[in-house]
């Protein structure tokens, strides 16, 4: 991707850190009063300085100054240093205003690059009397404009990837939601034709056709709560938890009772989090543990909070005895889509964990699990105690 | 279509029991397939691939998102563990994976002699059967 200079914050910005640092170093290094790191504009005939040290007024309030009291310029144009002893006698720029407006007389400076390798601006130093720039300081100040480049070019890679994965969530978001609507026009249709008189076989070839529609919309939904999670800047508040669990719990009542599940809780903390994302890392967690309940026993599924004061972080366990899973399986299972079983065995689409993981994540936390086949689960969520 | 030659038997590992449905009835409705195996699961398809009893098996149509395994894990395990008698099954991989990287790894596999989208069709079952008359 091409940034212009104002979309990389390097004209019309404030002043960053990081150039900043490195213009303190350039002056200090090469012992001169002065010096800048600025970006040539040739369209609107100015030299903007992103950066400087001991530049004077009104230039350093201005950040500017027109090409006529530009020496950068030419490190631009010429893409290579523009070493400088004595302004008034050198032929390039001995008419320069910036002898008398800034005091230059003695100069050096080495170009500054952008991703694409093309020069924009110059870190430079400048001082107000002769001197004989010798090869290790011309060394010096090139290897300084090296971390100039390095810094401009990060800079451009994250704007980069923040546009690339903004727009593959958008992506991602339309294309589910235009999925949406042909599922559901395929589940009406579906549905009518039922109504027809139809052969056994077609009827059969209906029902599937109607489960499979009923399916993709769940898929559909599914890959749209986990898109939305992903990266998701939700604003952050205290949860508490047992709240949050009492809520889930009612709304499982009637599941519950069907599967003959006890659901249990300890007494749990509050975080600071995203509600949504806490809400569908217990729905989750809480739906697997019913899910995948033995049926040759009483079932259980009980959350609690464990506290280690010598620890940074608080776990939470949510324990179940349910058929549990094999070591291999233990990465498996979080991974987007990853699944133990076939439909007719257990439904699903391979979202719930995955989606899980990532509001740990989410949260600078971790999901781990620990079971075996036979032997229930226990799943831990460890939230830093204090948010970051 | 009579001068191709059938196809012996045919392994299906799938865990769409839609798409196993489907193909069945692709299958059947070729005449081209003398008998059909098929799993859901791809840990209990190579389980059975590694019985000494399990017969000659000519294609094997292969998914390559299942719970367990996937595709090319099972591929990677039954190529270590299955032995020789593996090396000769045509295997196909039957998937609704659009993703080139999926097609690249296929072909690294120099068992796999095809990479098909679903659904199967009567021509692909034509074109299968006719890798069998002349395996790479």
């Amino acid at each position: 991707m091409k940034f212009t200079l104002q979309q990389l914050g390097l004209v019309d910005a404030l002043p960053e850190p990081v150039y900043d640092n490195l213009t303190q170093l350039a002056s200090d290094v090469l012992r001169t009063p002065v010096s800048l790191v600025s970006f040539v504009d040739f369209e609107n005939d100015r030299e903007f300085i992103k950066s400087h040290r001991g530049l004077g007024e009104p230039w350093a309030t201005e950040q500017e100054t027109p090409l006529s009291h530009s020496f950068c310029q030419h490190v631009v144009r010429k893409n290579a240093p523009l070493v400088v002893g004595d302004a008034p006698n050198h032929p390039l720029v001995k008419d320069n205003l910036g002898i008398s407006a800034l005091g230059i007389i003695a100069y050096l400076g080495v170009p500054v690059y952008t991703l694409e390798r093309l020069p924009v601006g110059a870190l430079c130093v400048i001082q107000g009397s002769r001197r004989d720039w010798t090869d290790g300081e011309i060394a010096s100040l090139q290897q300084l404009s090296n971390c100039v480049t390095d810094a401009i070019r990060l800079n451009a890679s994250l704007i980069t990837s923040e546009q690339l994965r903004q727009e593959q969530r958008d992506f991602t978001y339309a294309i589910s939601h235009d999925l949406l609507s042909p599922a559901n026009n395929l589940f009406m249709l579906l549905s009518e034709l039922k109504e027809e008189g139809l052969s056994r076989d077609g009827r059969n070839f209906l029902d599937i056709g109607i489960e499979t529609t009923v399916r993709m919309k769940q898929q559909v939904e599914d890959v749209l709560e986990y898109t939305q999670t992903i990266g998701n800047d939700d604003a952050h508040k205290t949860v508490d938890l047992n709240m949050l669990f009492d809520e889930i719990a009612d709304d499982l009542k009637a599941e519950l009772k069907t599967t003959a599940v006890l659901l249990e809780r300890g007494d749990l903390p509050s975080v600071v989090g995203s509600e949504v994302q806490l809400r569908s890392l217990f729905r989750n967690l809480i739906g697997n543990g019913i899910k995948f309940r033995a049926l040759n026993r009483s079932s259980f599924v009980r959350v609690s909070s464990h506290h280690d004061p010598s620890s940074q972080f608080r776990r939470l366990e949510f324990e179940d005895n349910g058929i549990g899973m094999a070591a291999e399986n233990h990465e498996r299972i979080f991974r987007l889509f990853g699944r133990l079983h076939v439909r007719e065995e257990y439904p699903g689409t391979g979202v719930g964990l995955a989606l899980c993981r990532r509001v740990c994540l989410n949260h600078s936390g971790t999901l781990r699990v620990s079971s075996e086949v036979g032997a229930g689960a226990v799943f831990t969520v460890s939230l830093p105690r204090r948010p970051i | 279509m009579s001068d191709l030659p059938k196809i012996g038997t045919i392994m299906l590992v799938d865990d769409d029991q839609v798409d196993q449905m489907m193909y069945k009835r692709v299958i059947d409705r070729s005449g081209l397939v003398r008998k059909i195996i098929s799993f859901q699961y791809p840990d209990k398809a190579l389980e059975f691939l590694k019985a000494p009893d399990c017969g000659e098996i000519d294609v094997l149509l292969l998914d390559i998102n299942m719970p367990r395994l996937n595709g090319f894990e099972f591929l990677e395990r039954a190529v270590a563990e299955v032995g020789p008698a593996f090396a000769k099954v045509v295997v196909v991989m039957l998937t609704t994976s659009l993703d080139p990287k999926d097609k690249e790894r296929a072909d690294s596999f120099s068992i796999v002699k095809a990479f098909l989208n679903k659904p199967l069709t009567a021509a692909d079952l034509e074109y299968i059967s006719s890798l069998l008359l002349d395996p790479k």
